[in-house]
């Protein structure tokens, strides 16, 4: 859920990479951080078992100044792919703006993309919501190997709903497609963000609010 | 799933309560959060990013700590310190959903931060109720917001487009 500061004049987003394990989602901050600059980035923390495996969340938080008069941050999390972790998973999801699907890309994985998809609906349901109205976009990752599915049998496999979502190729240690879902998910959230407060502005009984000041 | 907001005049007041607190144990920092990380209110001595790695590990904590407590029947434990050689973190759990921490040094006793904390809790917990759904019209966001433009949301440093695979 967004959070508005009208006093700092900042809007905070949550983003969250979910996926199969060792599908890519870490991979993608690391190369995000890698290639931000200073003013942008703050320090990415990464919450991991001493084999490089995700414990609770990796997070690395970005500043944008894509909404006029306001600071907009974004913060970016991971969840542990590992099945054991299911709880961390949906912990890490509480209040949700926008989702990164990240997909392995390759034969063997597709079983786990599924089950993964669908333990994202899951979890989603625990906080009565949907991705009917929670935006997101789909990484086919790993595109560089050799043993990958046509993108066209993950879009049968993981695109299914009734609106369809928008899907990325990516190779994330190389930071191919990688920006750019994370530039889309973005846009997503605040036309989101953007377009509810309107219509709440628009609706006959708002009014002046009780305290503070418009913004 | 709609936004929350907390309002100008909610902010500053807490930031006075802050400041109080901050003087009263000696703290190095001190904030206010909801349970997902999103800073209140804060005293730090200098501003950074950093504060917001603070509250998403604080925040992040807490719910672990929550599942903890469940294997005890508690639904939550509502304090937590993490006591370092240096400096240690104190939190603790306010009504409806937001926490505070603080960050002191050895010097203050782990006894005055929970009783000078849990002291100003019902004060900060005034200021607070009702934020947890508070809209942004209750809380003075009358304008439409708009995006500045349609182009990047962020700068990027590199220039590797060419690589870039075809996306939809």
């Amino acid at each position: 859920m967004s959070f508005v500061n009208l006093n700092k004049r900042e809007i905070n987003f949550k983003v969250v990479y979910y996926g199969p394990p060792l599908s890519g989602k870490t991979t993608n901050l690391e190369f995000l951080h890698s290639v931000m600059p200073e003013d942008v980035k703050g320090k990415m923390t990464m919450l991991s078992t001493q084999q490089d495996r995700t414990l609770y969340f990796d997070f690395l938080p970005l500043k944008s100044n894509a909404i006029k008069g306001y600071v907009s941050r974004f913060q970016l999390y991971t969840v542990p792919g590992q099945p054991i972790y299911n709880q961390t998973r949906r912990i890490v999801l509480t209040g949700v703006d926008g989702l990164v699907f990240v997909a392995d890309s390759q034969w063997d994985e597709m079983e786990h993309n599924v089950e993964s998809f669908d333990n994202l609906q899951e979890n989603l349901k625990a906080y009565k919501r949907s991705l009917d109205e929670v935006p997101y976009v789909l990484q086919f990752n790993k595109r560089d190997l050799p043993n990958v599915a046509p993108v066209e049998f993950m879009d049968f496999m993981l695109n299914q709903r009734p609106v369809k979502a928008l899907f990325f190729e990516t190779v994330a240690k190389d930071g191919a497609g990688v920006y750019e879902s994370l530039n889309m998910i973005c846009k997503m959230v605040m036309a989101q963000f953007i377009k509810d407060h309107k219509m709440a502005t628009d609706r006959p009984d708002a009014s002046a609010p009780a305290k503070g000041t418009p913004a | 799933m709609t936004a929350y907001a907390v309002s100008e005049e909610q902010s500053r007041a807490l930031t006075v309560l802050l400041s109080r607190l901050t003087a009263q144990i000696e703290a190095e920092a001190i904030l206010v959060s909801d349970y997902g990380g999103n800073i209140l209110a804060h005293v730090v001595p200098h501003e950074d990013e950093s504060i917001q790695t603070v509250a998403a590990l604080a925040a992040g904590a807490f719910a672990a700590t929550r599942e903890l407590a469940r294997f005890v029947r508690e639904p939550e434990f509502v304090s937590i310190f993490h006591r370092g050689r240096e400096s240690s973190i104190f939190m603790q759990c306010l009504a409806s959903n937001y926490l505070v921490l603080a960050v002191v040094n050895k010097k203050t006793a782990q006894g005055l931060v929970k009783l000078c904390v849990e002291r100003m809790a019902g004060q900060l917990e005034m200021i607070l109720a009702g934020t947890v759904s508070q809209s942004l019209i209750d809380a003075g966001a009358l304008t439409p917001f708009e995006l500045d433009s349609d182009t990047d949301v962020f700068e990027e440093e590199s220039e590797e487009d060419e690589e870039i695979p075809d996306s939809r």
